[in-house]
């Protein structure tokens, strides 16, 4: 049972006391946000970055991981109890959750949403478990222009599959490069886009940047929209289901665990996609589709397994490749080049405390938030009451203070507020700044890798073409870049030709 | 706006759901609504749950959103070569810059020429008064900071945003503005012993 030892091992790191602490607080702190409207888990890992100065590495990645999958739980209570979703992944989870809400089962959408929650999160991470070592194995013999395609494929994913216009998504990707190019040039040294300007000589930091787009942003943004009070449909002390309930969703909830976990392994999959795929899977398959909208505990239970699978699958490519698949991993990925540990397929064997330390620790993170959900879900959704007004002016002050302790620099401040007003620009002009964040973190790499390949190629394009693995990737660009966009541009023409004929009132505008 | 402002966390991959203008939000307040629009048929395209709409903008908005990226990827393009592309064989400094500006300059055109410059863009409508005050504030804070410690600052920029931002009560204002400011000093200073300016008789 030799392949059973690291993963004892990594129970041996989580189970010391500290991180079990700090398990607890991320799961906790990602229930809280997923709970609160407003800053998601992106944002609040984001603003955190500083504070895992301060922390061992493996620590500080068990507590960000907490949040992520904690805010899935958590931001499915608002979606039943108030169709407000917290968190992007559980919108569909407002269809049928909040009409179950509406008709007195409210307490059966939480029970289902919990349990379909943990299955979906374990059967993700057992799998994780077999899966990531192979592909860490299998990465090994990658080469420069393996990850230049690996990290153009990853780029070109987020921006296409995600929910924005694909051509914002690019140019905001193309952003991210752009700025991750300023500073010392990684071969040869030279100053790149500096303009004399001695804070940029080492290039932009990532935390500013990433507190700025995700933290500062979000908050400038709500300031000019400010939510209105919630006030919930119904009291809800806690969650239960019966027997006919888990019996009427179990189909769901193994299916969407399945779909989560491929979907979340995706670059730009993750748990929104999978909440989605699911719910129109569970909708198509079912012999009574007009249910669904109308209070369907399938609609429920299948996303919400989908979503928590994929937000523990989505670890995979980075804890084994290097390649964030969203831009939360991005996060977690500069969270552990902070610390010091480039992640990739030698994370396993170079720092194999934060590699099966951090899986571990889902295993036992689900199982405290399967314990906060079911019975606390009434203290929890007390926190919805909390004001933006109070809340934004708290959140402001830890990321600036934030900022400043990570190098004591003035210039850190004046960099989140520049990138703030980007960030928030960005919005009002429909540019989502995932893109860019991920591209920007992943610039550094794709440069370095796509000029070792040129020399590697002694200049010979093709070479990218005829390696097997890379050749393999390039080919899923194209698709992805040319392809499926032309494919569905003919569709919108399609449709919008039909939707001048008069019926079809809703025009797909270059979608 | 309840929804955008909720569903915007940003979740993973930071693809949040799209509400475009204020109609659109109305919309789809309800669950019944959200459920009816969204089809299976959406699940090979952006795999959004809304409908996408081109939202009732000047277009001078679309003309910016797309001219903005161009004039940077042109001027990206012209600094490119200043650096030095070298050859293919043996790329010079401007190579990456240089392809990854001419990408940006052909995107822009193409989102110019497509006219989808205004997909996904939101009225600034009133709120971006409020927004504009709260950054000049943050500016303020920031070049205070050094000279005054951290105190002080933090206290004014909470009781900033707390009353004048936020319009709280002055019970609710001194309460948060002066408990929040002693934790920060707690955590900070006492907790993590981090550094940060000071005043001296703190």
């Amino acid at each position: 049972m030799d392949f059973l030892d690291p993963i004892l091992f990594g129970f041996g790191v989580v189970l010391t006391p500290t991180n079990l602490a700090f398990c607890l607080l991320g799961v906790t702190l990602g229930m809280v946000i997923g709970v609160l409207p407003g800053l998601g888990p992106t944002a609040t890992i984001a603003i955190l970055l500083p504070v895992t100065y301060a922390i061992p590495s493996e620590t500080a990645i068990i507590m960000l991981a907490g949040i992520y999958y904690g805010a899935q739980y958590g931001g499915t209570i608002t979606s039943v109890l108030l169709s407000l979703p917290g968190e992007a992944s559980t919108v569909v989870t407002t269809f049928d959750g909040y009409q179950m809400a509406r008709s007195g089962r409210a307490g059966n959408a939480l029970g289902i949403a919990a349990i379909g929650s943990f299955i979906g999160a374990t059967v993700s991470i057992i799998a994780m478990t077999f899966v990531a070592p192979v592909v860490a194995g299998f990465a090994l013999d990658f080469g420069p222009p393996e990850y230049t395609a690996l990290a153009v494929l990853g780029i070109l994913l987020v921006s296409t599959l995600g929910t924005g216009a694909p051509l914002k998504c690019a140019i905001a990707a193309l952003l991210g490069l752009l700025l991750a190019t300023v500073g010392r040039d990684p071969i040869v040294g030279a100053q790149r886009f500096t303009f004399d300007v001695l804070y940029l000589t080492d290039g932009f930091d990532f935390v500013p940047i990433v507190m700025g787009l995700f933290g500062l942003g979000e908050i400038m943004y709500q300031l000019g929209a400010r939510a209105e009070a919630a006030v919930a449909t119904s009291e809800v002390g806690r969650a239960w289901i019966s027997k006919q309930d888990f019996r009427q969703s179990r189909g769901a909830i193994a299916r969407g665990s399945v779909v989560g976990f491929f979907l979340g392994i995706l670059p730009g999959g993750g748990a929104t996609l999978s909440s989605l795929v699911s719910y129109g899977m569970e909708k198509r398959r079912s012999k009574t589709p007009e249910r669904f909208g109308k209070g369907a505990i399938e609609g429920v239970a299948g996303p919400e397994s989908a979503n928590n699978a994929a937000a523990t699958s989505s670890f995979i490519p980075l804890l084994t490749l290097g390649i964030p698949a969203n831009s939360t991993m991005a996060i977690i990925f500069g969270a552990l080049l902070l610390q010091g540990i480039s992640p990739g397929p030698l994370l396993i064997t170079n720092n194999p405390e934060v590699f099966w330390g951090v899986i571990d620790s889902m295993y036992i993170g689900n199982l405290f938030l399967l314990i906060l959900s079911v019975p606390m879900v009434g203290l929890f959704i007390r926190i919805v009451r909390v004001r933006a007004s109070i809340l934004s002016p708290i959140t402001v002050i830890v990321i600036m203070l934030g900022v400043y302790t990570v190098n004591t620099s003035f210039y850190d401040m004046l960099v989140v507020i520049g990138f703030g007003i980007l960030g928030y620009l960005m919005k009002k002009y429909g540019y989502e700044p995932g893109p860019l964040v991920l591209a920007f973190v992943l610039g550094g790499l794709l440069e370095t890798a796509f000029r070792q390949s040129l020399r590697i190629f002694n200049g010979d394009l093709l070479g990218f073409v005829e390696r097997p693995i890379s050749g393999t990737l390039f080919g899923a660009v194209v698709v992805f870049a040319v392809v499926l966009p032309l494919l569905r541009y003919a569709r919108n023409t399609r449709r919008a030709r039909s939707a001048r004929s008069g019926d079809e009132p809703k025009v797909d505008v270059g979608a | 706006m309840p929804e955008p402002a909720a569903a915007r966390g940003g979740a993973s991959s930071g693809s949040t759901p799209r509400s475009g203008a204020e109609h659109t939000t109305a919309e789809h307040t309800t669950a019944e609504h959200t459920a009816a629009d969204y089809e299976d048929e959406d699940l090979g395209g952006p795999l959004s749950p809304f409908p996408d709409e081109e939202p009732d903008l000047p277009r001078w908005v679309g003309i910016v959103a797309g001219g903005v990226p161009l004039a940077l990827g042109i001027a990206g393009v012209f600094s490119a070569f200043d650096l030095g592309i070298g050859s293919i064989s043996n790329p010079g400094p401007g190579l990456w810059p240089l392809v990854l500006s001419a990408a940006m300059a052909v995107a822009s055109l193409a989102l110019l020429a497509l006219g989808h410059g205004l997909h996904g863009a939101e009225r600034f409508g009133r709120g971006w008064r409020i927004t504009a005050v709260a950054t000049l504030s943050l500016v303020v804070f920031t070049y205070l900071f050094e000279p005054l410690g951290f105190e002080i600052t933090t206290l004014l920029l909470l009781a900033f945003w707390l009353k004048v931002i936020g319009k709280e009560t002055w019970r609710m204002t001194l309460t948060i503005a002066v408990g929040t400011t002693v934790v920060v000093y707690l955590v900070f200073i006492i907790g993590l012993s981090v550094n940060l300016p000071r005043l001296l008789f703190f």
